[in-house]
C-alpha cells in the first residue's frame, strides 16, 4: 500500500519529517524552512490541503487540542505515515546509489 | 472607497488587490462586484484569494489554521475566500508547489464548468421566451447571458492553460495547445445590445439606433478579434 503512494511530493515528504514529533501547523512551515535552509517555504494553502489529505489517509493524527489553555492544535505521524516515509526513503536511497554511476563515468 | 469590478480571473483580481494595497488601499469588504476599501499604510498587506470547499463559510479548522499563520480572513463570497497578511510577516503565498496549485485550479475549473452549464440552460430558457413567447425581456436575458458566457469560456480557457502548465512541470512531458480566448469586445457588444432592448421606447428612436449600431460594431469587432487571435496561434 505504501509503495503506491510514492514518490511523495517534496512538500509531503518534509511535512512527514516535521511531524516526527508533535508540532503545530505554523511550526511545520518554520521547521521545513529551517531544514532546507530556506529553499522550501510551504504556502498556507499547500500545507493546509496536505494536512487535510494526510489526515484522511491516516498518515498523521491530531496530537493535542487543548482549547482551554489556548494551545494550538498539534499533529503527529502515525505508524502508517512512518511506513510511507520509510518506503520513500528506500526509493530515494536507490536514486542516490544510482547517481554514483554518473560520477564514476565522469571520473574516467 | 468603493470600486466595482467583475473578475473572471482570480489571479488578475489578486494582482489588482495587491496593487491597491501598495497604493494604500486595503480591501475590507465585497458584495456582488463591489469592493470596499479602507485606507492603510502603503504596502501594509498582501492579499491572496483562496477557493474553499463550502459556500459562504470556512471550517473552524481552516479559520484556526490561518489565524495561527497570521492570516486574516477578510471576506468569503460563494466559494471564494479573500485572505490577507501583514507584509511585515514576510512573503505570503498560498500554493507553493505544482501539485497543490493544480488541485486548486482544478477546483476552480469545476466551479466554472457548473456555472457555464447553468448559464447555457438559462440561455435556452431566455431564447424560448424571446422567440416563442415573444417577450422582449427574453432577448435582454439572451444578450446578458451571452456576455457572461464569453467571460466563463475565457476563464475556462485560462484555467486549462494554467493546469496544463502545472501538469508539464510535474511530469516533464510537454503538452500542446495555447489558450484560445474570445475577445471581450463581443461581451461588451452583447451587453450593449441588451441595453438597447431594455431602453426600448423610453428614448428617442435615433438614440436607440445609435446604441444598436454601436453594439453591432462591437460584436463584429469581437468576432473579428477572436478570429484574428486564433490565426496568430
Amino acid at each position: 500500500m505504501a509503495e503506491k503512494e510514492c514518490p511523495l511530493t517534496e512538500a509531503v515528504y518534509y511535512i512527514l519529517l516535521a511531524v516526527r514529533k508533535p508540532i503545530h501547523g505554523y511550526g511545520i512551515i518554520q521547521e521545513v524552512e529551517q531544514l532546507t535552509g530556506g529553499r522550501v517555504t510551504l504556502g498556507a494553502g499547500t500545507l493546509y490541503g496536505a494536512i487535510q489529505t494526510m489526515q484522511k489517509k491516516g498518515w498523521i493524527d491530531i496530537y493535542s487540542v487543548d482549547t482551554e489553555s489556548r494551545r494550538k492544535k498539534e499533529y503527529i505521524i502515525t505508524d502508517l505515515g512512518k511506513a510511507v516515509f520509510e518506503t520513500e526513503r528506500l526509493r530515494l536511497e536507490e536514486l542516490l546509489r544510482n547517481a554514483g554511476l554518473m560520477r564514476d563515468a565522469q571520473g574516467k | 472607497m468603493i470600486q466595482f469590478r467583475l473578475y473572471f480571473d482570480k489571479d488578475a483580481e489578486t494582482e489588482w488587490l495587491n496593487r491597491m494595497a501598495a497604493d494604500g488601499w486595503a480591501m475590507k469588504g465585497f458584495f456582488a462586484g463591489f469592493f470596499r476599501f479602507e485606507e492603510c499604510e502603503k504596502g501594509e498587506y498582501v492579499y491572496q484569494v483562496d477557493f474553499g470547499s463550502r459556500m459562504n463559510a470556512v471550517s473552524d479548522d481552516y479559520r484556526e489554521f490561518m489565524q495561527e499563520a497570521g492570516i486574516e480572513i477578510v471576506q468569503t463570497w460563494g466559494y471564494w475566500v479573500i485572505l490577507r497578511r501583514k507584509a511585515s510577516e514576510g512573503a505570503f503565498e498560498l500554493y507553493t508547489d505544482a501539485a497543490s496549485g493544480m488541485a486548486y485550479y482544478k477546483k476552480i475549473r469545476r466551479m466554472f464548468k457548473v456555472v457555464t452549464i447553468v448559464e447555457m440552460l438559462g440561455l435556452f430558457v431566455n431564447l424560448y421566451f424571446g422567440f416563442v413567447e415573444k417577450v422582449s425581456m427574453g432577448f435582454v436575458g439572451v444578450f446578458v447571458i451571452g456576455a457572461i458566457l464569453v467571460g466563463c469560456i475565457n476563464a475556462l480557457a485560462r484555467l486549462n492553460e494554467k493546469i496544463r502548465e502545472l501538469q508539464e512541470r510535474i511530469d516533464g512531458i510537454a503538452g500542446e495547445g495555447r489558450p484560445r480566448t474570445i475577445s471581450m469586445l463581443l461581451a461588451v457588444g452583447l451587453l450593449l445590445n441588451s441595453c438597447s432592448l431594455l431602453i426600448g421606447e423610453a428614448v428617442p428612436a435615433y438614440v436607440r439606433h445609435i446604441v444598436q449600431i454601436l453594439a453591432v460594431i462591437l460584436m463584429f469587432g469581437g468576432l473579428f478579434g477572436t478570429w484574428r487571435g486564433r490565426k496568430k496561434l
